[in-house]
């Protein structure tokens, strides 16, 4: 019966979260919604009991009344401390997601990167340590501008599209564009921050259930703008591992083929890409 | 309205509504030169070497002549608004016109600055550096077109039979180009001397 | 006093027209560029109800797609070109982008500030403070036609095969600075469009200073005279911002300067197919110089608006305004605070966080003098006498709908509540309840609070409430279930949101906002057919047909060039409503008081200013 009810109730349509951090912020969300509700109902009661009963009505006069500044500085005070009371509130869960000082030691750590009209993810590949990058060695073939010189960076995997990780790990996101303004959204981790090319930006999370979540791109890039969707599977620790190691391996094998002879597979595969205890295996 | 009505009263405040408006100008203007100044303050900690490096191909010793054309200006446009204010035409042409010949002057040298860099391939998209040096200087050129206009018209109407006697008209112009010589001695230092010694001679 | 009378004669012999004064002009002069206030306040008003259709028949095509991707447009498919409708007649992607920017560009840019400022201020200014035109009614002029090139550049790309610009209304580079001509275009158009805007500010301001009556002291000046001035301000010292924005983004998309390019951009040029940046620039200084304008180009959209709004409800609640100077305070406020606030718009973008904290607070303190304004408000309802006139109305629905676009606005000014919300659903809903549900509302207001003494004719008041109570209606049915859809993580600007699983929920939704948007764009039918109609067969209006105080219904209906036939002079503060020494509910400014009148105050004081 009160089915439309819902449609007047904004948190019940916020898409699962699956974040560490979600909640929080949901929950400050739900905070100022309350309050949002409170104040609408005082104020439309208000407004509408006056519309009602102050309506032109022969030989009733209105009141010649310049108004009361004790009302005035009523008024101005209590929205203050409200507001100010919000602003101080939030203000945690704002440092604690994106202030780079904030974020816990990263689990996993991955490079992102925004183009016309995909999402681009380097891996640390088998020795776990993003190679070195810098500016001056962007190409069109080598987008993430990685050092060639740089060994580390010889073994990182590059991926488009789908993205994989572990479950329970915090991950750290190094976000950058290639060529315009992208913004890396999980709607289900609560998360978003802008890409901007020439910069690297540090985003975390750490997600707490497997399965199968979209990206999106939540800045303006362009006509195909809104085909700009990625994936993320979160998987469990031993399914990461396992992916992971099937991509070292495929890489290696690339890396072998291009010099010409074949690869030392068991080596790479032996050290797993993260453990279970959660130290930093590749956590640069 | 030919009839007996007071509306086109005496401003308010005492001052003229054309100087007035000039004022709120001024105020925009100095607006929007903040946001060149503004970026110019951001872009030019971020890229120093460029900066520094970009500096050196400035030409000093023109620069500074320029600053002189301005400044000269300045003083005589004050002067020949002092003298139309008590009539003294004589003297309001002499001033007038040498503000004129010095805001000319201004543009032939920022003309032979100008011809230089391009000479050398030293375009806007050449580096961060020249795109300021063009965007900004190019402006504040535009604005000293934008004074000798009126100035012209203002000296060549003052040789006619009617003459010039409006002195409100020639404060406001007058308003307007120590604006325009302020921007420049904000450009002058900000551009070209910003690194003492990194100087060679330039273009 | 023989010659005021005899003005008198005059006027009522001549009927409107004020012949004998304009024997000399010619209909160019009269017409088209007249100097006269009142005729630029006309054309002001006619370019933008013809943008606002433009503006509005893109946003229902953009709409369309959201609603029914891929789906060819009724009537309007078959007509659209190869590139753009595709085969089918089905808005293109590209096209979409197109649509998209031109939409917010067009109703910012073209309708709502042209509306509240052109429009409403130069036919206000000069007749609610006495006086005969602006200070420098040529200058005036040049505000008004500068805008028509400035407006066919802005969307010059409709004739080009590259299109229109496609960089949003924010038009963020490296975006816009890597696209072709029709965003150069645009961006020349816009820059011109803020240089007529300035021109109008200055003018503005200098005429509120000089030109009031006399016994017009600031304190006063009607609430949309104050609201005007501080607007007027707000364009002087915002405007100019975003005009060295422009260039510099100009700069780097014809000249390939590198402001906002960083080093080793991967992107070339839509204009000529090269990627020659030299790079360094930052594409972050943009944003923060644009929004340095266009968070007080907010307020330029409303507080107009707001100051209409306070006028039509004291006029027709037949009470003075609660708190006269606590709103000028708060106007005042708004107008300071609007320029340290802007950073909230930038919280996602990759600004330091330690920034965003900052702005958080700021924005906060922003938010307590739009408190205090409809606090006022609904002081100013009580204890009232209200008549239910179509102004009154809409003056009404911009109050909740700005409750509404307020409240939502506490969401997005938490930086940790925004992370979610930003550049969703939400943020449109909340600004098209500010923008329309409050702006344009107070703009509907003023026209038919005015339209008797812009054309000395009366509108047609039943079809007036139509037109409010529908739009009332189908508006918050369009913006509503906006703020759903943005909860759901529905992303602004994107043409199809079927390619997310998330998204496809929300179809249903979307389709219900597309079919109540297609509602509100006809119900604007019912506005401009009142207005067509009634300047034609419409009946003469009164001088002053809502008993109001303020000097502009001192003259004549429809008056002509020099707007008074009577000395002005101003006696009392604007809102004498209901004052409880006459027997008359209001008193106008101009009316000198009785001598009994005069008894009477000093026996028993007011607190009239």
């Amino acid at each position: 019966m009160f089915d439309w009810f819902k449609y007047f109730d904004f948190p019940a349509w916020f898409p699962e979260n699956v974040s560490t951090f979600g909640a929080e912020l949901d929950g400050m969300f739900i905070l100022i919604w309350y309050i949002c509700v409170a104040i609408f109902i005082l104020t439309y009661a208000l407004l509408i009991y006056f519309l009602i009963k102050y309506r032109e009505k022969p030989g009733v006069r209105a009141i010649g009344y310049h108004g009361n500044n004790m009302l005035e500085f009523t008024w101005t005070i209590l929205p203050t401390f409200l507001f100010a009371g919000l602003g101080i509130y939030t203000d945690s869960a704002w440092e604690k997601t994106k202030n780079v000082s904030h974020i816990p030691k990263p689990d996993v750590t991955i490079d992102v990167m925004g183009q016309q009209f995909n999402w681009v993810y380097r891996y640390p590949g088998a020795d776990g340590i993003l190679g070195r990058r810098a500016p001056e060695f962007k190409t069109n073939d080598n987008i993430f501008g990685v050092d060639p010189k740089d060994e580390h960076g010889k073994d990182d995997f590059i991926i488009e599209t789908e993205m994989h990780l572990p479950i329970n790990k915090n991950i750290l996101v190094n976000l950058s564009a290639k060529d315009v303004l992208h913004s890396f959204f999980l709607p289900n981790f609560r998360v978003k921050q802008d890409a901007l090319p020439g910069s690297w930006m540090k985003v975390w999370f750490n997600g707490t259930k497997a399965g199968k979540y979209e990206i999106a791109c939540a800045e303006l890039c362009g006509a195909s703008h809104y085909n700009m969707r990625g994936l993320l599977y979160m998987h469990s620790l031993d399914d990461y591992n396992k992916w992971y190691d099937e991509q070292t391996k495929a890489k290696s094998e690339q890396l072998a083929q291009a010099l010409g002879t074949t690869a030392p597979t068991a080596d790479t595969t032996a050290t797993p890409a993260v453990t279970a205890g959660g130290t930093t295996e590749h956590g640069k | 309205m030919s009839l007996a009505l007071d509306l086109r009263h005496e401003p308010v405040s005492g001052i003229p509504h054309g100087k007035m408006v000039m004022w709120a100008f001024l105020a925009s203007e100095i607006m929007f030169f903040s946001g060149f100044f503004g970026a110019f303050t951001v872009l030019r900690n971020a890229n120093i070497d460029i900066f520094m490096e970009g500096t050196t191909h400035l030409n000093v010793a023109m620069a500074t002549i320029n600053t002189v054309f301005l400044i000269t200006s300045s003083l005589t446009m004050a002067l020949s608004i002092l003298n139309l204010e008590k009539k003294n035409t004589k003297m309001f042409q002499v001033f007038m016109g040498i503000t004129i010949l010095c805001a000319f002057g201004f543009l032939v040298v920022k003309y032979f600055e100008y011809s230089a860099k391009f000479e050398h391939h030293l375009l806007p998209s050449k580096s961060i550096f020249f795109a300021f040096y063009f965007m900004m200087t190019g402006f504040h050129a535009a604005h000293v077109i934008g004074g000798i206009i009126p100035m012209v018209w203002m000296f060549l109407r003052s040789f006619t039979k009617k003459g010039y006697t409006n002195h409100v008209r020639v404060e406001i112009l007058g308003l307007y180009w120590h604006f325009v010589d302020l921007v420049w001695i904000f450009l002058f230092p900000a551009l070209y001397l910003l690194f003492p010694g990194a100087h060679h001679g330039g273009h | 006093m023989e010659a005021i009378a005899s003005a008198h004669e005059a006027h009522h012999d001549h009927g409107d027209s004020h012949a004998h004064d304009h024997h000399s002009l010619s209909f160019v002069r009269k017409y088209i560029f007249s100097n006269d206030h009142k005729v630029i306040a006309k054309q002001f008003m006619t370019t933008t109800l013809f943008f606002f259709m433009v503006g509005g028949l893109a946003a229902l095509l953009v709409r369309w797609q959201i609603a029914f991707p891929g789906e060819p447009v009724p009537f309007l498919g078959s007509l659209l070109p190869e590139a753009w409708g595709g085969s089918t007649g089905a808005i293109q992607p590209g096209f979409y982008s197109q649509l998209m920017t031109m939409h917010g560009a067009i109703m910012l840019f073209l309708v709502i500030i042209p509306m509240v400022n052109g429009m409403i201020g130069n036919f206000c200014i000069p007749l609610m403070i006495g006086t005969d035109d602006m200070a420098l009614p040529t200058l005036n002029m040049f505000s008004f036609w500068l805008n028509i090139p400035a407006a066919m550049l802005l969307m010059g790309g409709f004739v080009l095969e590259s299109g229109m610009a496609t960089a949003g209304w924010t038009a963020y580079p490296p975006l816009s600075a890597i696209q072709g001509a029709g965003q150069t275009m645009w961006i020349v158009g816009l820059f011109l469009v803020g240089f007529a805007s300035i021109m109008g500010g200055i003018n503005y301001i200098a005429t509120v200073l000089n030109k009031r009556a006399k016994g017009m002291s600031m304190f006063r000046m009607p609430m949309t005279i104050w609201a005007l001035f501080i607007t007027a301000v707000l364009i002087t010292l915002g405007t100019p911002v975003l005009a060295s924005a422009l260039v510099m983004l100009f700069f780097d998309n014809f000249l390939h300067t590198s402001f906002f390019i960083p080093t080793n951009l991967l992107a070339t040029s839509a204009l000529d197919g090269t990627n020659h940046w030299s790079g360094g620039g930052q594409p972050l200084l943009f944003q923060h110089l644009f929004w340095f304008y266009s968070h007080p180009a907010v307020y330029i959209m409303i507080l107009p608006s707001m100051g209409v709004v306070s006028d039509v409800m004291a006029t027709f609640a037949r009470k003075p305004i609660f708190g006269y100077k606590a709103m000028i305070f708060a106007i005042m406020g708004i107008g300071f605070l609007g320029f340290i606030v802007w950073g909230h718009h930038m919280f996602q973008s990759g600004m330091s966080p330690l920034l965003g904290t900052t702005f958080v607070l700021s924005t906060i303190v922003i938010a307590v003098p739009s408190a205090i304004k409809i606090f006022n408000w609904l002081g100013t309802l009580w204890g009232g006498s209200i008549r239910y006139t179509a102004a009154m109305m809409c003056a009404v629905a911009f109050v909740s709908m700005f409750i509404i676009g307020g409240l939502s606005g506490i969401f997005m000014a938490s930086a940790a509540v925004d992370i979610y919300i930003h550049d969703t659903y939400f943020i449109v809903a909340h600004f098209h309840y500010v923008l329309f549900g409050a702006s344009i509302f107070g703009v509907f207001s003023a026209i038919y609070y005015w339209f008797p003494k812009m054309y000395g004719k009366m509108l047609n008041e039943g079809w007036g409430r139509m037109h409010v109570i529908w739009s009332f209606i189908f508006f918050n049915l369009t913006f509503f279930p906006m703020h759903i859809i943005g909860v759901g993580g529905h992303m602004r600007r994107i043409a199809d949101p079927t390619v997310y699983d998330f998204l496809k929920p929300f179809q249903g939704m979307n389709a219900f906002i597309t079919w109540s948007a297609i509602g509100l764009g006809f119900t604007q039918f019912i506005l401009l057919f009142n207005i067509i109609w009634n300047l034609n067969y419409g009946k003469k209006a009164p001088r002053n047909p809502w008993r109001s105080n303020t000097l502009e219904w001192a003259a004549p209906p429809h008056p002509g060039h020099g707007n008074f036939d009577t000395d002005i002079t101003v006696y009392r503060g604007p809102y004498e409503y209901s004052h409880e020494n006459r027997e008359s509910d209001y008193w106008p400014q101009w009316v000198p008081p009785t001598e009994e009148e005069i008894e009477a105050e000093k026996l028993n004081p007011s607190h009239a200013h």
